[in-house]
């Protein structure tokens, strides 16, 4: 049975935006990444999943109780902001304390579960700081631990990740999942990159428009994408092939100076260090990303060059 | 409380100032017409009565003093914002509160220091006789209106440069464009804009000007504000007083809507750019000018309002020293005032203090209630918070005294003058607890709510303090400066320091006038040195 239900869930704003009946499941312990460009409805998801916003349809059950007309502070969820608001004026300590405080847990409780999420989280030392004297990848661990320290029964994050760098980003996203599965969190997980969010999930889901588009396991939407939205946002490349719509990776081709699938003229080509990345202009008109590594030998292909391209693999698409 | 329960509850706390200002200001001027006006006593307008010659005057004195106040304002505050807000150096901020700080003065004092200036008997008379135009007449009025209105004007001006986006000056110079240019085009138009917001401000306030007509212009230069509380209070024609209550209050409407539609109605180049401009061209002329123009601003105001204090202590005459405190506190002027000096300064403080309380805890349940209540329909009761610009203080205190002074005791005057001065502070102070609160992203109480704790006490609150410390001594400073409605509605127990000050005038023990004057600017000058300390000390997320 799952854990957490969101059924039909509507929702109508100011500015005509609308969340489109929203149906997905997850179960305890498990993470639902939600993926999705920007202004696609998932801040305004997870705001009604808290009830910071409220639905004008649908239910939404955590745990076999439906929670849709209980109040933000009375529904056990923790939710992570993308600007992760830390508040100010309080010291790291007391930041992390804040909601247990709220639910009049014991001081010395209080002090042991600060002690030990800080400890996992390898942030004792910060305790007695203000948030404006610790670096990003910290405010990060401090925004967890914040969350996490009441034990809600659903932990919401909205791309906690966005303000970091790449290279901290990658390191604290694997910290989030080792800690999510220590702790055995179930969480749904918000996030406009891919890799981040198929990283994260054991489900997922892609939104787009206020409709979610798709849904499952991480290696179901990427290997069967299904339509054209998905596809793109997961970076395949979308082109006609002998009257049907197919979808391929930028990884998954070879160059052919003779005879391939695709013929078509590189506009440019560059180096990104990993690999080279080409941009193709198709005989259609359709713009292909294709990249491949120093050793392919196909470096050789030069600006407004013809090319013969082979697809290794492709899926077919709506 | 479910969730539908709380989003009303919070609609109707952020419509509570708009609800008071409805019960206190337009239902008793409501009130007040309905019972006096009378429109055959227009047809007194016409003729060639002293009173209908007065009348015409006075709508004439209204928009002179209000336009040429407004101009004079512009033309010496422009200067004095664009210097402030574009250029960086030592001791700036201090400078810059100091070039602000006549806004925060009582207009009593004000009054009493340009007579104590520019007056016979002044230093600057002993050297040039000439003086006198800034300290009688209408020259004198547009002189004290302009010292009032041009740190309006300087400030909102360099607010606007300060906010200006500096990416977009760096912009506009990669693309070669000159100096001129992109003062017109950046930085410098939205200060022009902002001043020029401020100047209407002042139109609105020297239309409605009281004091300074009252005391240094005397009948022939009154405005519309004056000649109703004469009407009134020496006249006794109540009728035509209401009749011209509507007249005012219909000419300030119109440059109070215009006000709005031009703030509201123009872009600006404010952005996302990186924080203000630091131009430390500091040998360029254009420096150089506004240094020094900036010094003779603050070495006028240093003149003027040391002249309270050089007058105060009897310095130049015959016997300097505390000659005019120990009259103040004397048993004449107790006599002559019905009331001991000791019991004014408590007056003054208890309003000072009450006042302060009420319009911040009023401000307080609104903010709780905007921050929560997002609607459409608040914009609209955020606008009637605005009203008081538009019924001035004589009329509002005339329809407070109508409606509540006469169906209840003299002894509760005391609680309509309360009220008269948290009214009038409410658009202020509202202002000024909106900046502060608008500055806490709204992520911080959603954080709080879904840990359920309470965002309001233990969030917003400690996070604004402050705002709310400033907010206070904005309430008490307010109540301080307020003369207008205070004089209005004051009965001899209850008078305050600046009430005092004018009755001592008009009683002509003007010693023990500039000894009140000289402690009444002290308190001022404390509470403002209070105000911008706590500014500075302000924690809130920048």
């Amino acid at each position: 049975m799952p854990y957490v239900e969101v059924n039909g869930l509507r929702k109508k704003y100011r500015d005509s935006f609308e969340l489109r009946n929203i149906s997905f499941h997850l179960g305890k312990g498990e993470v639902f990444t939600l993926m999705g460009p920007s202004g696609s409805g998932k801040t305004s998801l997870l705001r009604n999943i808290c009830g910071l916003d409220t639905p004008d349809a649908g239910s939404i059950v955590i745990d076999g109780r439906e929670v849709n007309d209980l109040p933000t502070t009375r529904r056990g969820i923790g939710l992570i902001f993308q600007d992760l608001a830390i508040f100010p004026h309080m010291t790291v300590f007391d930041n992390i304390a804040y909601g247990l405080r709220a639910k009049r847990a014991a001081e010395s409780e209080v002090r042991s579960r600060v002690m030990e999420l800080s400890s996992i989280l390898s942030i004792e030392d910060l305790l007695d700081r203000y948030p404006s004297q610790v670096s990003g990848g910290q405010r990060q661990r401090i925004a967890l631990a914040r969350s996490v320290a009441p034990s809600p029964s659903l932990l919401l994050l909205d791309e906690p990740l966005s303000s970091l760098d790449q290279q901290l980003r990658a390191d604290v996203r694997s910290e989030l999942k080792s800690f999510s599965r220590e702790l055995g969190l179930t969480m749904i997980y918000v996030t406009h990159d891919h890799h981040e969010g198929l990283y994260m999930a054991d489900s997922a889901g892609i939104i787009f428009d206020g409709r979610l588009e798709k849904s499952g396991s991480p290696m179901d939407i990427f290997e069967s994408p299904g339509s054209e939205k998905v596809s793109s946002f997961l970076g395949y490349n979308v082109i006609s092939l002998k009257g049907r719509r197919i979808a391929f990776y930028p990884t998954d081709f070879e160059i052919s100076m003779e005879k391939g699938d695709v013929r078509g003229v590189v506009r440019s080509i560059g180096y990104e260090g990993e690999f080279y990345r080409a941009h193709v202009e198709t005989e259609s008109h359709e713009s292909l990303q294709l990249t491949f590594p120093h050793e392919n030998g196909t470096v050789r292909i030069k600006t407004g060059q013809s090319v013969n391209i082979i697809l290794r693999r492709s899926v077919e698409i709506e | 409380m479910n969730i539908a329960s709380r989003t009303w509850l919070s609609r109707i706390l952020a419509t509570i100032p708009a609800l008071l200002i409805a019960v206190l200001v337009i239902v008793p001027f409501a009130e007040m017409l309905s019972r006096f006006l009378d429109f055959s006593s227009i047809g007194a307008l016409g003729g060639s009565s002293p009173i209908a010659l007065l009348t015409r005057r006075a709508i004439e004195n209204s928009l002179v003093q209000g336009m040429l106040s407004a101009a004079t304002s512009f033309a010496v505050g422009l200067p004095l914002g664009f210097f402030l807000g574009r250029y960086e150096f030592r001791f700036k901020r201090l400078l810059r509160s100091f070039a602000i700080l006549p806004i925060f003065l009582p207009s009593i004092v004000v009054v009493t220091a340009f007579i104590s200036s520019f007056g016979p008997g002044s230093p600057t008379h002993a050297i040039y006789s000439g003086s006198t135009i800034f300290s009688t007449g209408l020259s004198g009025i547009v002189a004290v209106n302009t010292f009032f209105n041009a740190p309006l004007v300087a400030m909102m001006t360099m607010l606007s440069v300060e906010r200006s986006n500096r990416t977009l000056d760096e912009a506009a110079m990669t693309l070669g464009a000159s100096g001129m240019r992109r003062f017109i085009s950046v930085w410098g138009r939205d200060g022009i804009i902002a001043g020029a917001g401020g100047s209407l401000l002042a139109f609105l306030y020297s239309f409605a000007g009281f004091t300074a007509p009252l005391i240094i212009g005397g009948p022939g230069y009154f405005t519309l504000e004056a000649w109703i509380y004469f009407m009134v209070r020496t006249l006794n024609n109540i009728p035509l007083a209401a009749v011209m209550s509507l007249v005012e209050a219909g000419a300030l409407l119109l440059p109070a809507v215009f006000y709005f539609a031009f703030i509201g109605g123009t872009k600006r180049v404010y952005g996302t750019g990186r924080p203000p401009a630091e131009e430390n061209r500091k040998h360029s002329p254009f420096f150089i000018s506004g240094a020094l123009y900036v010094a003779a601003w603050t070495g006028l105001e240093c003149y003027i309002l040391g002249s309270v204090f050089y007058s105060s202590l009897r310095l130049g005459q015959s016997s300097p020293g505390f000659g005019n405190f120990v009259l103040l506190f004397s048993t004449r002027t107790t006599v002559a005032l019905g009331l001991p000096t000791s019991a004014v300064l408590l007056n003054t403080m208890f309003y000072g203090i009450m006042t302060s309380l009420l319009v911040t805890l009023i401000g307080l349940v609104w903010i709780y209630g905007k921050r929560r209540a997002a609607s459409r329909a608040l914009i609209v009761t955020d606008t009637v918070q605005f009203i008081p610009l538009v019924i001035s203080a004589v009329i509002f205190s005339l329809s407070l005294a109508v409606t509540f002074e006469y169906t209840t005791s003299f002894a509760f005057d005391w609680i309509l003058i309360i009220i008269a001065q948290s009214v009038l502070a409410i658009p202020i102070v509202l202002r000024v607890m909106e900046a502060g609160f608008s500055a806490i992203p709204p992520s911080y109480t959603e954080a709080a709510l879904t840990l359920r704790g309470n965002p309001f006490f233990e969030v917003e609150v400690p996070i604004a303090r402050s705002t709310l410390a400033s907010a206070l001594m904005f309430g008490f400073a307010m109540s301080l400066g307020e003369f207008t409605a205070t004089n209005f509605l004051a009965t001899t127990s209850y008078i305050p320091l600046g009430v005092q000050i004018y009755q001592l005038q008009v009683l002509r023990i003007f010693g023990a006038a500039e000894a009140a004057a000289a402690i009444l600017l002290l308190m001022s000058l404390a509470s403002f040195y209070v105000v911008q300390r706590a500014g500075e000390v302000f924690v809130a997320v920048r």
